[in-house]
């Protein structure tokens, strides 16, 4: 197996606030993890840590970068952006090689094929000359899933890709990534723990501490021993779980879940 | 007062006036859609303002006020940014501080200057008829440089302005191009005081933007339509300020906005139309 990143006794947080404690974590080639636990328990100080963009306060973060097109495709959580930036669908696809071809490069016949390709692989094809204030949540969240994965990366990074997306889209979206774990390893940050458990291989609970739980199937005795306290509700095929953090009372009506 | 547009071209103030409105377009133009792209319409108002001080110095000192602006424009660009990022000072806040210790910093200079500060109301209220060969000079460089940057580095400069935090997940230099930019935002609001003034130079980096954005809503677009929305808009300002003999400054902001809310008036005429048409084929 090639190890993709290394994460050694690795703390992280900000300003005086220490988020994640003495992390010990590998990716590997072919890898598909899902991250799970608690609002504020560190999953995406986790992502910031993998993608480099937060410094650890301790420890080391080693890249077995080869130097590919793009390294890691990352698919943020699409609230983060300007919705009404003048910016074309195609353009946004093709900043994800932004890394990989430098600062002038203007881009080629084949890279705007390629953007175009991806487009109508996740069905939006018709969409490449719109500007971003004329999508709906769901067509900018497919249109970033095009960008992270144009640089034809060997880790795949997603946090909360179900945010917007339609339940339609969502299972089309887990076969899809399905088919991607075999040309590349998978990270999906997801609160909702039941359905990513269905497609992930391996499960990683972050709650100031990450517990490595090396297969997909996870006890909610095993989840409290991790101190990621979930509450497993299982419907037929597909076992649904809730989130719950210790201290305060969740206001979640579970019955909504039947 | 009759002469007729050809004659105008004889007068060299009129030939300057026309060079600084061909000139101003360009460098607005693109500036001006960076400007209204990634939202920064307060803190160029908060650097025109701040520049003031630098003005007032100038004239103090007895040195060319542009210069002192140059400098406080600068200063107040970047202190706005680190302040906003090193320290709990929100970013709103900071330039609220920097625009009004410009401002004071620049009555107080202009006050203890010995005499009359000539043109003073220049600096406020800009006028496009009496910039000089020098301030020529100055807004050729600045057009220049900034085609040059923009044209060079169009994608990284889009793709930052987008999702900077996507863009340092790439390696791209967001801090170094964040930076490079606030200095040429500067130095557009610097050298437009000149033709527009500190109280209306805002309005070229604005509205011309603003009206392209209402018809196409891509950068690269929004900065062609509005080169050619504040060339034909400072032209047209012009020859209606000297026929009418009105304040040049202000025409030209006039004549944007009478442009701006014409072209509100037929998009939303024709949106209409066209969801009409959508139902009734529906």
């Amino acid at each position: 197996m090639t190890k993709l990143i290394q994460l050694t006794d690795v703390s992280a947080g900000y300003n005086d606030t220490i988020v994640l404690r003495d992390v010990n974590f590998e990716i590997n080639d072919r890898d598909f993890i899902g991250v799970i636990g608690p609002n504020g328990g560190g999953k995406t100080t986790l992502i910031k840590v993998l993608l480099g963009l937060l410094k650890p306060a301790r420890g080391t973060v080693t890249r077995f970068d080869d130097a590919s097109d793009g390294f890691i495709g990352y698919l943020p959580q699409t609230t983060q952006v300007d919705k009404k930036f003048p910016i074309t669908v195609l353009d946004i696809v093709l900043s994800g090689l932004m890394s990989s071809r430098g600062r002038v490069y203007r881009y080629s016949r084949h890279d705007n094929d390629t953007a175009h390709q991806l487009l109508a692989q996740m069905g939006i094809g018709g969409l490449a000359h719109r500007t971003s204030k004329e999508l709906s949540g769901g067509q900018l969240q497919r249109v970033f899933i095009c960008r992270a994965l144009i640089s034809n990366p060997r880790l795949l990074i997603l946090d909360e890709p179900n945010t917007y997306v339609d339940n339609r889209f969502e299972s089309d979206l887990y076969e899809r990534l399905i088919e991607l774990n075999k040309k590349m390893a998978i990270i999906i940050v997801s609160h909702d723990v039941g359905t990513i458990s269905y497609y992930v291989k391996t499960i990683a609970c972050v709650n100031e501490y990450l517990h490595y739980h090396r297969s997909n199937i996870i006890t909610e005795q095993q989840l409290a021993d991790y101190n990621c306290p979930l509450q497993i509700i299982t419907h037929g095929d597909v076992p649904h779980t809730v989130l719950q953090k210790h201290e305060h009372d969740h206001s979640h009506n579970h019955e909504s879940h039947d | 007062m009759t002469d007729t547009v050809f004659e105008l071209f004889s007068y060299g103030f009129f030939r300057n006036a026309f060079l600084a409105s061909l000139l101003s377009s360009v460098a607005c133009g693109i500036i001006g859609s960076y400007i209204v792209a990634r939202r920064m319409v307060f803190i160029s108002g908060g650097i025109t303002h701040a520049s003031f001080g630098g003005i007032g110095i100038g004239y103090f000192l007895g040195i060319n006020p542009i210069v002192g602006a140059v400098i406080f424009s600068l200063l107040s660009a970047f202190g706005i940014r680190l302040a906003s990022q090193r320290s709990d000072i929100r970013e709103d806040s900071a330039i609220g501080i920097l625009w009004s210790l410009g401002m004071a910093a620049g009555i107080i200079f202009i006050f203890l200057t010995p005499g009359y500060a000539p043109n003073l109301m220049n600096f406020l209220f800009g006028s496009v008829l009496t910039v000089s060969k020098t301030d020529l000079w100055m807004m050729l460089a600045l057009t220049v440089l900034t085609v040059t940057f923009f044209s060079a580095f169009y994608h990284t400069i889009l793709f930052i302005s987008f999702d900077e935090e996507y863009a340092r997940s790439h390696n791209a230099p967001v801090e170094l191009f964040n930076y490079i930019l606030l200095a040429l935002v500067a130095l557009a609001i610097v050298l437009h005081i000149r033709v527009a003034g500190i109280i209306l130079v805002i309005s070229y980096l604005t509205i011309p933007q603003t009206t392209a954005n209402i018809f196409v809503s891509d950068l690269k677009r929004i900065i062609f339509l509005s080169i050619a929305i504040s060339f034909i808009g400072s032209v047209a300002g012009l020859l209606i300020s000297y026929y009418l003999n009105l304040p040049s400054g202000a025409t030209i902001i006039f004549v944007f906005i009478l442009v701006f809310a014409i072209a509100k008036t037929i998009r939303s005429i024709s949106q209409r139309a066209g969801l009409k048409r959508a139902i009734r084929k529906a």
